[in-house]
């Protein structure tokens, strides 16, 4: 009887895994019909200095670029999903300022953006919070900068 | 009735068509034209107190009661919904952190409720810069100009650290025309020529934002005020270094032409332009004259009246003295003279020093020297194939060049007064025979001027 109760404990957990990915799957934007100069110019004129302040105090050679990206629109998937993503020791970061620009950005200059964030939003409501591990959430951010300088390269073609 | 209730009809729907052209709509709100009364302008302050940035909004027309009148923005605000303004006397002022700076924000004019005025404005194009402080100016007495410094608090901003920045200056005769100059940083340069010696200037600085930010001018800075100096005094100071070297300069040239007229003649002009060789001179010029009555000269009259002497003793090296027995024509006397290549003036040569030429005596007479010999004649010695020997004189007499004889005037011994023609040298040698040798370059004319000309280049 305790096997059976466990067996079907983990078909529940194995079965919302699932939906939740696959709600994922079909939230995630595509990124092609974007405002790429705007979205460009918000990063410069504010992003950028925002991500500085969050990183102040750490050396660039602190962490690995181990992300990449290859075209303006994976570049900024990349960078949503790092952004509002939250990962394993990382709580998401939304009152950062940095994070909240962002997303402002993507919902000015990109169609559909927002409906988009609003339903992921939702669906991942359920997921429980974690704890911030601060040394964590800088190895994500990291990665930023570097994703950003690689959509500006792209726009200079 | 019913002709009195449709006339009421009519009547009152007439009064509601009348009283909504007339201004007053039926939400409420007022209408375009009472709308202009309620205009305003706003200009925002990033980072004015740390991180704390500043909404400032105000009427355009000073004479709007405000009274009950309120200001609000809505949206692009970070974690809340709307903020109202702070009343400052005529000015509504809003300080926050909470600005997002990305996309537009709604501000509005209340009267309670009620939105008056409504404007849809992105905060990021309405920046106002602070005003530049600490405006200076220096003399730099070396290089006759005005250097301008001035500072602002944008470049420690994060934000808004890039702004173009105007001075302007003025002649304070010229109350209107002021001048203008634009620069991107915090130090400009006034040459000292540009302005007006002796006269006061004021110059005041304001900036506007270049970069990603948009918005206003800032206001002006505080006049600074400074007086340009003379220009005499300037100049003066500087005309004793600039007279001196002047001074030092001329000189030089002077004493350099004097010197180049001095010494033309002896020294530059040799060297610049080198005089040809004259065979018939250098010859001439080579040949010393050891005696008062030494004659030196081609021409055959000169020798009219010299004594030509008989040379009876001949010394001849036995190698040269069978080639001289085959070539030598039995009326000519030979001698022999040795001397070294170049050293002709020298009295003492090198003994084994002896030129022979494989030509025969009657076309090129081989020349050679004794040792220790001194010829009367300083023939130039030959570097070319042909060497120079000296002849002896034999019994016969002296084959004289008609061109060139020597004589040592008090001889006992006398030479034939015909002699044929020949290209030859003849030098009389007292010292180590006791009587005096003849010698005799080759009859060949050309291989005489060719030997004269290189004997030339190596002296």
């Amino acid at each position: 009887m305790k096997n059976l109760g466990q067996s079907k404990k983990g078909e529940v957990s194995f079965r919302k895994i699932f939906i939740l990915q696959l709600v994922g799957l079909v939230l995630t934007y595509d990124f092609t019909n974007c405002d790429f100069t705007e979205i460009k110019k918000e990063y410069c004129r504010t992003i950028r200095e925002d991500l500085l302040t969050y990183m102040s105090g750490t050396k660039s050679t602190e962490f690995n670029t181990t992300i990449f990206c290859n075209n303006r629109s994976h570049c900024l998937t990349e960078i949503q999903r790092l952004t509002f993503n939250p990962t394993p020791g990382c709580a998401p970061l939304a009152k950062e300022l940095f994070v909240l620009r962002t997303n402002a950005t993507l919902a000015l200059w990109c169609p559909g953006y927002s409906e988009t964030q609003i339903n992921a939003t939702q669906a991942m409501k359920k997921r429980k919070k974690r704890k911030v591990t601060t040394n964590k959430c800088l190895e994500q951010v990291s990665q930023l900068p570097g994703l950003w300088r690689r959509f500006i390269r792209t726009l200079r073609k | 009735m019913t002709i009195l209730g449709t006339t009421f009809a009519v009547f009152f729907s007439l009064l509601q068509v009348v009283s909504g052209e007339s201004g007053y709509a039926q939400n409420g709100d007022l209408e375009d034209a009472e709308l202009d009364d309620y205009s305003f302008s706003c200009y925002s302050q990033l980072e004015v107190n740390g991180s704390q940035h500043s909404l400032t909004c105000a009427f355009e027309d000073p004479d709007v009661n405000t009274t009950n009148l309120e200001f609000e923005i809505c949206g692009a605000l970070v974690e809340v919904r709307c903020l109202n303004f702070r009343k400052l006397q005529e000015i509504y002022l809003i300080k926050t952190k909470k600005f997002l700076l990305i996309g537009n924000s709604k501000i509005c004019v209340k009267a309670g409720e009620k939105s008056l005025n409504c404007k849809n404005i992105n905060l990021a194009t309405i920046v106002k810069p602070e005003a530049p402080f600490d405006l200076s100016v220096i003399y730099r007495e070396g290089a006759n100009d005005f250097l301008v410094t001035f500072n602002t608090s944008h470049l420690q901003k994060k934000y808004v650290k890039v702004l173009m920045h105007d001075v302007a200056y003025r002649h304070e005769k010229d109350e209107n025309n002021w001048m203008h100059v634009n620069l991107s940083g915090t130090k400009l340069t006034l040459l000292q020529r540009m302005l007006q010696p002796k006269t006061t200037y004021e110059i005041k600085v304001r900036s506007i934002p270049h970069d990603y930010f948009k918005g206003f001018w800032s206001e002006w800075s505080p006049s600074y005020y400074f007086r340009t100096p003379e220009i005499n005094n300037h100049s003066g100071e500087t005309n004793p270094i600039l007279l001196t070297i002047s001074l030092l300069s001329v000189f030089s040239v002077v004493v350099l032409v004097i010197l180049a007229c001095v010494l033309w003649k002896k020294r530059i002009k040799p060297i610049i332009w080198p005089s040809l060789p004259d065979h018939k001179k250098t010859l001439e010029h080579l040949c010393k004259k050891p005696t008062k009555n030494l004659i030196v000269s081609f021409n055959p009259e000169s020798f009219l009246d010299c004594q030509i002497h008989r040379v009876d003793d001949i010394q001849a090296r036995d190698e040269v003295e069978g080639f001289l027995q085959d070539t030598v024509p039995p009326q000519l006397e030979e001698s022999e003279m040795q001397r070294p290549a170049g050293d002709v003036q020298s009295p003492s040569w090198p003994s084994e020093n002896v030129a022979t030429t494989p030509e025969t005596f009657g076309r090129d007479p081989p020349l050679r020297c004794l040792a220790g010999n001194v010829s009367a004649c300083d023939a130039p010695i030959l570097s070319s194939s042909r060497p120079l020997e000296c002849r002896e004189s034999g019994t016969n007499g002296p084959h004289v060049n008609q061109d060139l004889l020597l004589s040592l005037g008090t001889t006992n011994s006398t030479l034939p007064p015909s002699f044929p023609l020949q290209s030859r040298i003849l030098t009389l040698n007292p010292v180590a025979q006791g009587q005096p040798i003849l010698t005799f370059l080759g009859s060949n004319k050309e291989e005489a001027y060719v030997t004269m000309s290189s004997f030339y280049q190596n002296r």
